[in-house]
């Protein structure tokens, strides 16, 4: 259709006659309607009748005419609205045989509502998330959105279910992310995950949750070796808690690492942070104790004024954050890190001999050692991480096939009457689709 | 051949200031009755001017249903996801000069940076359960800005009085257009040191999805020409002396754009186009040898250079 005349701007086209000459005279009109030409010059006097109104308004609309609404009774067909791509599995494909696996597997197949409360998502998923969730009004005024994913909704229905023991869930459904024009990526994908609720066998549901996943790409046929990009919530904390600093200097530690693309990006920002005490005591002199701003209290705002200007990150500390950073991006610089950071030793034994025993040889199966490695954080979309959280790419697909992790504190904060343990995972499987098709 | 499509806000302060640039470079403007929605350019015969509500302009240059429009850099960038792909900013104008900046209540006084603010929302997130929530017309740009800095929020559309936001106890912080930062001010609001997101001024901008005729680029062509050479004659002083031997001296300490020494009679004629900034140095050194000066701004300034804008439009548009 893009191959039609476009007509001159400007020129709205008032009478069937005008309409009909656009688009190229009676004879060509005819065809268009597969009619007699005599009948459509009787339209140029008489104007079109009804039955040809939507299909002279699409052509009219496809061809750029601007045509008077009077000329089609009213009828008038909508600029082409932006078209958003669907990436959705069709029923019959791996994807189906996969969940009814995991469902064979002792997980619990879940069927989620895609319209969900839009807050759980906004107040749990961070900044970059939330401006990729499509969120709307309901008619009584309750914020909505799509589901961006599977695993808070998952979280809900456990909630509301009320089961206060292990359950394991299975699902597969559209999530829908809004994406930047221009990125190539699709807003309705599908997603198969499980989630482990409420376990209480720590790393062994990690482990199960990474070895179902891996086993359910490689049943789907992506059967090169795959590459691992982890991020160990845990580890972070016990790091800065091995820090000599304060709490407050330990947040502003973790979360420019947050905004650090590396160690050397984060010795930068850091640097940035240095007060000047003589300006904050001037600054002091402009509020009072019992003041109340904006949700603040004016004592909350002066111990929180003399806490950065008297705990401006020391340069140590700085150095101590670098060092861990390039540590951890190197290859095998987890072991060097314990040889570094006496400090942490004893954790460190601990959860390297974890990881070292439990995780790790089950992405080795599946990847070069050398594939597998350390971020301090992954997945910024996702905030809810708590423990370890995991990325597995496949060869020649530039994003995650599949991700997952711990959110210990999710299920509480989402409403739960006591702290729930909580690991799950997902599967994006258009991308698992193309990687299997690759891998053939 | 199908018109140069050029859109112009259709009232108030901005219409003025549009019409004003307009008829200082030379083309003046002229809409159809004093409320009509259509115009033309009495001197540039391939221009159909069309008035549009000033809200709509930046959808007009993003749909390319217009060539060209006079909007705000803020309401581009905040309308047009991907700007830079859709619309070329080609010449700032000088006027509807504008920071969109981030505000936070005064009495913050521990929250200067956007740093700062980014521990506050943590922080207040622990303690009220819910998100900082920031006060804005501006959803892209605030987004943009937060996501950047790490700054964990709430958007609270607001589309008036948004100043007003956080004294009302509807949000903690705003997003907000500001020239002079009075009304701030006066709300007992703060810029942060970190906190402007953009520095904004009306634009003549042009759509890169445009159908551009030959007749549109020509008429573009010589609309950024004019408007170029306008602000290249504002930019500089023209100063017309007669002196009585040829002022060599003056005219090596001026970096003079033009110098022209004609001899009239026993003295000489002379004429030097300088920057603003070189003018007053000039008017001293003159006036201490005993000379009278006539300066003046130039209309114009015609040259190689008014063509920048149309060829980087051009170089866009291949």
């Amino acid at each position: 259709m893009e191959d039609r005349p476009q007509a001159p701007l400007g020129t709205r086209l008032s009478s069937a006659s005008d309409v009909i000459d656009a688009l190229g005279g009676t004879n060509s009109v005819a065809e268009m309607l597969d009619i007699g030409p005599s009948s459509v010059s009787n339209y140029r006097k008489q104007g079109f009748p009804a039955r040809s109104h939507f299909i002279l308004a699409k052509i009219c609309a496809e061809s750029g005419l601007d045509v008077a609404d009077a000329v089609f009774g009213g009828y008038q067909v909508q600029a082409r609205p932006k078209a958003y791509q669907r990436a959705a599995i069709s029923p019959s494909g791996t994807a189906s045989s996969a969940l009814t696996r995991l469902e064979e597997a002792g997980f619990n197949r879940l069927s989620l509502p895609i319209l969900q409360p839009a807050a759980p998502f906004i107040d749990r998923m961070g900044p970059e998330m939330q401006r990729r969730l499509f969120t709307f009004t309901d008619p009584g005024g309750e914020q909505l959105c799509l589901r961006p994913d599977l695993t808070i909704p998952t979280a809900l229905a456990h909630i509301a279910s009320g089961r206060e023991t292990e359950t394991r869930y299975c699902y597969q459904g559209t999530a829908f992310r809004y994406q930047p024009r221009g990125s190539g990526q699709p807003e309705e994908f599908t997603q198969l995950g499980l989630e482990i609720i409420g376990g209480l066998n720590g790393l062994k549901d990690d482990l199960a949750v990474l070895d179902t996943i891996i086993t359910t790409l490689r049943q789907a046929g992506v059967t090169r070796k795959l590459r691992f990009v982890c991020a160990d919530f845990d580890m972070m904390t016990h790091f800065l808690n091995s820090l000599e600093m304060s709490a407050a200097s330990r947040d502003i530690v973790w979360r420019l690492i947050n905004r650090a693309q590396d160690a050397d990006d984060f010795k930068k920002l850091a640097s940035l942070t240095t007060d000047d005490k003589a300006a904050a005591a001037e600054a002091a002199k402009r509020v009072s104790a019992n003041a109340m701003i904006a949700g603040r209290s004016g004592s909350d705002i002066l111990a929180r004024l003399s806490r950065k200007t008297g705990e401006a990150l020391d340069g140590d500390n700085i150095e101590a954050v670098h060092k861990f950073l390039s540590l951890l991006a190197a290859p095998q610089g987890i072991e060097q890190i314990s040889t570094d950071f006496p400090n942490m030793k004893s954790w460190f034994d601990t959860r390297t001999a974890q990881l070292g025993h439990v995780i790790l040889p089950a992405m080795a199966g599946a990847a070069e050692m050398s594939d597998i490695s350390f971020a301090p954080v992954i997945s910024r979309g996702m905030a809810y991480y708590t423990g370890l959280s995991f990325e597995i790419y496949a060869q020649g697909i530039d994003r995650p096939i599949a991700a997952g992790g711990r959110y210990d504190d999710l299920l509480q904060s989402l409403g739960a009457a006591k702290p729930l343990s909580a690991v799950g995972g997902a599967i994006a499987m258009e991308r698992l689709t193309r990687a299997a098709e690759m891998a053939r | 051949m199908s018109k140069l499509i050029l859109a112009i806000p259709s009232k108030g302060r901005l219409e003025e200031a549009a019409a004003a640039i307009f008829a200082k470079a030379g083309l003046k403007l002229k809409r159809d009755g004093a409320r009509g929605y259509s115009g033309s350019l009495p001197d540039l015969k391939n221009v159909q001017v069309e008035y549009v509500s000033a809200g709509d302009i930046a959808a007009r240059l993003a749909d390319g249903s217009v060539h060209m429009g006079i909007t705000g850099e803020d309401l581009l960038r905040e309308e047009i996801p991907d700007m830079e792909s859709a619309v070329q900013l080609c010449q700032p104008l000088g006027f509807g000069q504008a920071d969109v900046i981030v505000a936070i209540p005064d009495g913050w006084v521990d929250v200067t940076t956007m740093f700062d603010l980014a521990d506050v929302a943590a922080d207040y997130r622990a303690r009220h359960g819910r998100l900082l929530r920031v006060a804005s017309k501006y959803e892209h740009l605030t987004y943009d800005f937060f996501i950047r800095h790490g700054v964990e929020f709430q958007w609270l559309p607001s589309f008036g009085a948004t100043e007003a936001a956080p004294n009302s106890g509807a949000a903690e912080a705003i997003v907000d257009i500001t020239s002079t930062g009075a009304t701030l001010k006066a709300n007992d609001l703060r810029i942060l040191d970190d906190g402007v997101i953009l520095k904004s001024q009306a634009n003549l901008a042009a759509a890169l999805k445009a159908d551009w005729s030959a007749d549109a680029r020509r008429a573009a062509k010589r609309i950024l020409a004019q408007i170029s050479a306008m602000q290249a004659g504002e930019s500089m002083m023209e100063l017309k002396f007669t002196a009585p031997a040829p002022p060599d001296q003056i005219i090596d300490m001026a970096d003079a754009v033009m110098h022209s020494a004609v001899p009239s009679g026993s003295d000489y004629a002379c004429t030097l186009i300088v920057t603003r900034g070189q003018f007053s140095t000039l008017r001293d050194a003159l006036g201490q040898r005993g000379i009278a000066v006539i300066a003046d701004t130039p209309k114009f300034i015609f040259g190689p250079d008014n063509n920048r804008a149309f060829e980087r439009l051009t170089g866009a548009l291949s």
